[in-house]
């Protein structure tokens, strides 16, 4: 919760003042899902607590989710496994990315747009620069915003036992779906 | 002695001329009225040559250009860089930012990634040495793709913009960007990005860089937009400006020809080319002549050519090792190169001095004004005073620095006049004069000497030597001497000999001598060609051999080690190891020569200059060594004219058979001096020579074939390289050894079977005849049977008896028992008889038992269908049986039917079996049962019950028997 006010707090900071666009794209109940396939095992989870938050003004972009919201595992097991084992979700509650769209886009003008952020993805406490491509659905009253990547897992120093090699894959492909609201920054 | 000296007193005067330079031919690509716009330009390693244009990316061998799709969508994307990494993948960047790439075998595809493609323009691609490919854009900076990853550089990262104007690798593994606040210098190594920068402060002239490129010495030339080129020199770290860039404007294009040469584009100002040697840039002026305009890339290909593209559509190529100044000081007798190689010029009225200037003109001048020498050749001694051969006031000593002019002609009557050729040795100068040959040592100065002492040799090869074209010194210090008629001599030190030749290659008259890098000396002859002579052995080469024409008009080695050799129309350029002859006349925009034999020199540097008509054409010694075949691929192979995936497919099926081939000899300097050879082994028994580079064959019998293909610039073929494809036609079904060997394996299966089916029938047929054999047997037996002549006999005495009046009665009974008989006799034989013939048979018995058993037994007879018919006596045998088995007595009369239903003939009787059966062999029903099996489909049916007992016989129809 910590970091997400911090993230929220470092977006608004980063706001230029007095331009035209005083208003922010925010959402709380994105869904994150992501898929492992082992040749062994195709595990999958989704969150539907993912938030995020984009700043037209800036094009500064960052989502974040907190670990343990994460459900849908094939067994209890393997869900207490990846909470504490691979994510050390105690340690590192949080996966976040924070970023920059790098693409110009016309939030004003309701369309589809493909946009790429450029930025750090953290997870298990590591950070990685990424750039991550989707698809953002400008509308009058909020946006809605689908991407979807992979994240590799030893870029994280999520170390997986030779044993359950077979059943966790090394890339991990995330989706994510989420929609914005837009909110007056004052 | 007096020494006359001469002070020219009149002023220099200065020709201005044409820029010495390469010709320049346009070429097409695509449609010239189509307003297709040129980017950049790209020669892979194959040597093809890619251009990318405003409507998509073009291959182009020379004479034609061929659109290559790049997207399946078939949009045409504008293509703004091209760069071929180690693999041979040819990256593609786009204006829109799309990438796509051809793989190996040059099949186009799309660049997948998961981040992405930039939405800005790719101005350039390279590959760095971890094999990370960049992808400059203006606009959002430098992508890097590691190979599983993209990775983006731009303003917050360091960059100081994201406008990115030029890239370039290093020497020293960088990768530097043009951007428009100075340099960026990157690194990408495991993720961490390096940023470096230069700027003003470090004395760039410019912040905007608009070009970039990096030299075989790690140096990096730098293009500004407004103030010209600098280089960063790698050695002191410094930004250096080497010339003044006056009349440039903002730099688009840099290219490097032979490690040295830096060729320059702009964006209005034409192209410039700059040689760090003699320190001179000079505008490409007979570009300029042709085309104006923005030039995109310039390119350098493998065989010695630039190309300069110009963004409005226009593609110009020149061949670079030729360069030639236009002169018009009437008819030039000799060059000569000095030790500072300056050449010096002699023209049948006077001397000339070749001015190299920073400028973008050359010039000839005048020297020595005052004199109008008929000047047959020129050497230095080694105080640098120039020897003045001419063919008519003999000889004159001038000193280029002083300006002062020596005539000893007068003290030294034998070299008085005419003066053929001269060479100087290590230890002296040779003079070549219609008098006789005559040396002056290089110990002394001539011009310091009052009695210089010329020295005549002596005979007693004196009076042959009376006429020698041609002095020339070799790299062991010997002089050779090329004579007319008499061979060539050769001094060295105190020995003379005279080589005449064998008696298949005589040398007579030899008008120039040269020597190849091997210690080959090379005669240029009056009727034998070229003569090469290794010290034991002669060797000619003539037209067979490659030559591009048998006379010969000066020859001179090139610091390569070929031998260029002059003649009328052109020239040619031999390898001397390879003895490969490249010819060039129009190519290089030489069409007329008319060099004269001494009009040639080479410089310290290995150029060589050669007189034409009205021009000095300079060959380029480069340093790294020129492709001197063209490269041969095959670009497409088609099957009844449907173009196939060539690279992976080749295995045709026994109907597709006509297959064509396409290929192209890539030889730029002169695509169409390209000739063929072909051959389809397997197929073809000798090779096959063309001009077009298409060939087909129809109707290939199955088997395994290889086409193969070579290409030559100069229609001698030695060790040019080939492309082949190799495939196989397979043989139709019917032919493979499968099917074959399954037909054979059917068709002995069908003989046995036949074979078999024909023992069955036989089998078959012989039981039927055993069955009917053994059946007339039993009939035979049954009717003759004691019991039944008894019985009818006994009958026959009781009608008797009881008729006494009445014999006719007794005389119909005999007769019906003879009937009885007679077709017993008769229908036994056949194998089938009609029902009305059996049935008329079954009456008569049926009278015959009547009478005896009265009306105790009862024959009841249904009309017999037509066309039926059944097997003879079956009818008459079963009711043989029903009176057999059955008892027949006034309260149990016995009724038996015989009637036609569904296919059969039924027998029916009641069942009263007698209490004592008679003894039986049951051989009339199992007779009739196994007679039907072997004459029908349908069996005899039996139904025995309490009361009543049947039989079913079928039917036989007409057309079964």
């Amino acid at each position: 919760m910590k970091q997400i006010l911090l993230l929220y707090i470092g977006i608004l900071f980063f706001t230029i003042p007095g331009q035209s666009q005083d208003e922010l794209y925010t959402g709380d109940s994105g869904i994150i899902s992501f898929h492992s396939e082992a040749p062994l095992e195709l595990i999958s989870a989704e969150s539907r607590a993912l938030r995020g938050i984009i700043n037209p003004e800036t094009k500064s972009f960052a989502f974040s989710v907190n670990i343990n919201t994460f459900q849908g595992f094939n067994s209890d097991i393997q869900r207490t496994h990846f909470l504490e084992n691979y994510m050390e979700h105690k340690r590192y509650p949080q996966a976040t990315f924070t970023g920059k769209i790098i693409e110009d886009i016309p939030f004003d003008t309701p369309g589809t747009y493909i946009v790429r952020a450029k930025g750090e993805l953290e997870i298990h406490g590591i950070k990685k620069e990424r750039i991550i491509k989707g698809t953002i659905t400008i509308n009058n009253d909020g946006a809605h915003m689908e991407t979807s990547f992979t994240v590799p897992v030893m870029d994280h120093g999520i170390s997986i036992p030779k044993i359950v090699k077979q059943k966790i894959a090394e890339q991990i492909s995330v989706n994510i779906d989420i929609e914005f609201d837009q909110r007056s920054k004052s | 002695m007096t020494r006359y000296l001469f002070l020219s007193l009149i002023p220099f005067f200065t020709i201005s001329l044409w820029a010495q330079e390469s010709f320049f031919f346009q070429h097409e690509i695509g449609d010239p009225n189509s307003g297709m716009s040129l980017n950049t330009m790209l020669q892979d390693h194959k040597c093809m040559i890619y251009v990318g244009t405003g409507q998509g990316l073009v291959r182009f061998d020379g004479i034609n250009s061929y659109p290559v799709a790049i997207d399946s969508a078939h949009i045409r994307h504008e293509v703004t860089s091209l760069f071929e990494d180690r693999q041979h993948r040819i990256w593609i960047g786009t204006s829109t930012g799309e990438i796509f790439f051809l793989d190996r075998s040059r099949k186009a595809q799309r660049f997948e990634v998961e981040e992405g493609h930039p939405a800005k323009p790719i101005t350039a691609i390279l590959e760095d040495k971890l094999g990370q490919i960049w992808f400059a854009t203006y606009g959002e900076g430098v992508y890097v793709y590691t190979g599983k990853r993209v990775f983006n550089y731009n303003i917050e990262d360091g960059l100081s913009g994201n406008d990115i104007y030029a890239m370039t690798y290093t020497l020293s593994d960088e990768i530097w960007l043009g951007t428009d606040d100075g340099i960026n210098i990157c690194t990408f190594e495991n993720e961490k990005k390096q940023i470096r920068k230069l700027g003003l402060s470090d004395g760039l002239p410019d912040q905007i860089i608009t070009a970039l490129e990096s030299d075989e010495n790690g140096n990096i030339w730098i293009g500004t937009f407004e103030y010209g080129v600098v280089y960063y020199q790698a050695a002191l770290q410094k930004i250096i400006k080497p010339f003044s860039s006056a009349g440039m404007d903002e730099i688009t294009a840099f290219e490097i020809f032979d490690g040295t040469e830096l060729w320059i584009g702009t964006r209005k100002n034409g192209a410039w080319r700059y040689n760090p040697q003699s320190g001179f840039v000079r505008k490409v002026i007979g570009l300029q002549s042709i085309r104006q305009g923005e030039i995109s890339d310039i390119l350098t290909d493998v065989e010695g050519n630039i190309w300069i593209v110009l963004q409005e559509g226009f593609l110009l190529s020149a061949f670079r090792p030729f360069e030639s100044v236009p002169t018009s000081i009437g008819e030039i007798q000799t060059l000569f190169a000095d030790h500072q190689d300056v050449i010096w010029i002699g023209t049948k009225r006077g001397l000339y001095k070749l001015k190299e200037e920073p400028a973008t003109v050359s010039s000839t001048i005048r020297m020595a004004p005052g004199y109008d020498w008929n000047i047959t050749d020129i050497a230095e001694d080694h105080f640098h005073n120039l020897w003045i051969g001419t063919l008519d006031k003999g000889l004159f000593i001038y000193n280029p620095i002083t300006e002062e002019i020596y005539y000893p002609g007068n003290q030294i009557p034998i070299v008085a006049n005419s003066i053929m050729s001269m060479a100087s040795s290590n230890d002296r100068i040779w003079i070549a004069t219609l008098e006789g040959v005559v040396t002056f040592t290089h110990e002394k100065n001539i011009l310091k000497e009052n009695n210089p002492g010329f020295q005549l040799i002596s005979d007693p090869w004196q009076s042959s030597l009376h006429f020698v074209y041609q002095v020339f010194v070799d790299s062991k210090n010997k002089t050779w001497f090329a004579t007319n008629g008499n061979g060539v001599y050769c001094i060295n030190g105190d020995s003379v000999r005279q080589f005449t030749g064998t008696d298949s290659t005589v040398l007579e008259t030899v008008y120039s001598i040269c020597e190849d890098h091997q210690g080959h000396m090379w005669f240029n002859t009056a009727d034998q060609g070229l003569v090469e002579f290794d010290g034991y052995n002669y060797k000619p080469l003539g037209f067979n051999e490659g030559l591009g024409n048998m006379s010969i008009a000066s020859m001179a080695t090139v610091g390569t080690g070929d031998i260029l050799l002059a003649h009328q129309r052109g020239l040619d350029l031999m390898e001397p190891e390879r003895r490969h002859f490249m010819y060039y006349s129009d190519e290089i925009g030489v069409t007329s020569i008319d060099s004269s034999l001494n009009s040639i020199t080479n410089d310290s540097k290995g150029h060589i200059y050669i007189s034409g008509k009205n021009k000095i054409i300079k060959y380029y010694a480069s340093k790294h060594e020129l492709s001197i075949h063209p490269r041969t691929q095959l670009t497409d192979v088609s099957v009844y004219e449907q173009s196939i995936d060539f690279k992976t497919v080749n295995h045709f099926a026994h109907n597709k058979n006509y297959i064509t081939f396409d290929y192209v000899g890539l030889w730029y300097t002169s695509p169409r001096r390209v000739k063929y050879l072909y051959k389809l082994e397997g197929y073809d028994l000798q090779w096959k020579e063309s001009k077009d580079n298409v060939a087909s064959y129809s109707s290939l019998p199955p088997g395994t074939y290889t086409f193969s293909v070579k290409a030559s610039e100069n229609k001698f073929f030695l060790d040019e390289p080939i492309d082949s494809y190799t495939f196989t036609i397979s043989k139709p079904f019917w032919q493979e050894g499968w099917f074959v060997a399954g037909m054979l394996v059917l068709a002995a299966g069908l003989f046995y079977w036949i074979v078999k089916s024909r023992e069955r029938r036989l089998e078959k047929q012989a039981n039927i005849k055993k069955e009917m054999i053994e059946s007339q047997l039993a009939t035979l037996k049954a009717q003759i049977n004691p019991h039944f002549l008894f019985n009818s006999f006994n009958t026959l005495i009781t009608i008797i008896d009881e008729n006494t009046r009445k014999p006719d009665i007794a005389i119909e009974y005999v007769e019906k028992l003879s009937d009885f008989f007679r077709s017993i006799l008769q229908y036994r034989e056949q194998e089938t008889i009609s029902l009305e013939e059996e049935w008329e048979l079954v009456q008569n018995f049926g009278y015959l038992l009547e009478k005896r058993y009265g009306t105790n037994l009862k024959l009841h007879m249904s009309a017999p269908p037509k066309n039926a018919y059944v097997l003879p006596l079956t009818l008459q045998m079963l009711v043989e049986n029903a009176v057999k088995h059955n008892i027949i007595a006034d309260h149990k009369p016995l009724d038996v039917y015989i009637s036609a239903a569904d296919g059969y003939i039924v027998v029916e009787n009641n069942l009263q079996p007698k209490a004592k059966p008679e003894v039986s062999t049951q051989f009339g029903l199992q007779s009739i049962i196994k007679r039907y099996q072997l004459m029908s489909d349908k069996k005899v049916i039996i139904e025995k019950d309490q009361d009543t007992f049947k039989v079913f016989i079928p039917i036989i129809n007409d057309k079964e028997s």
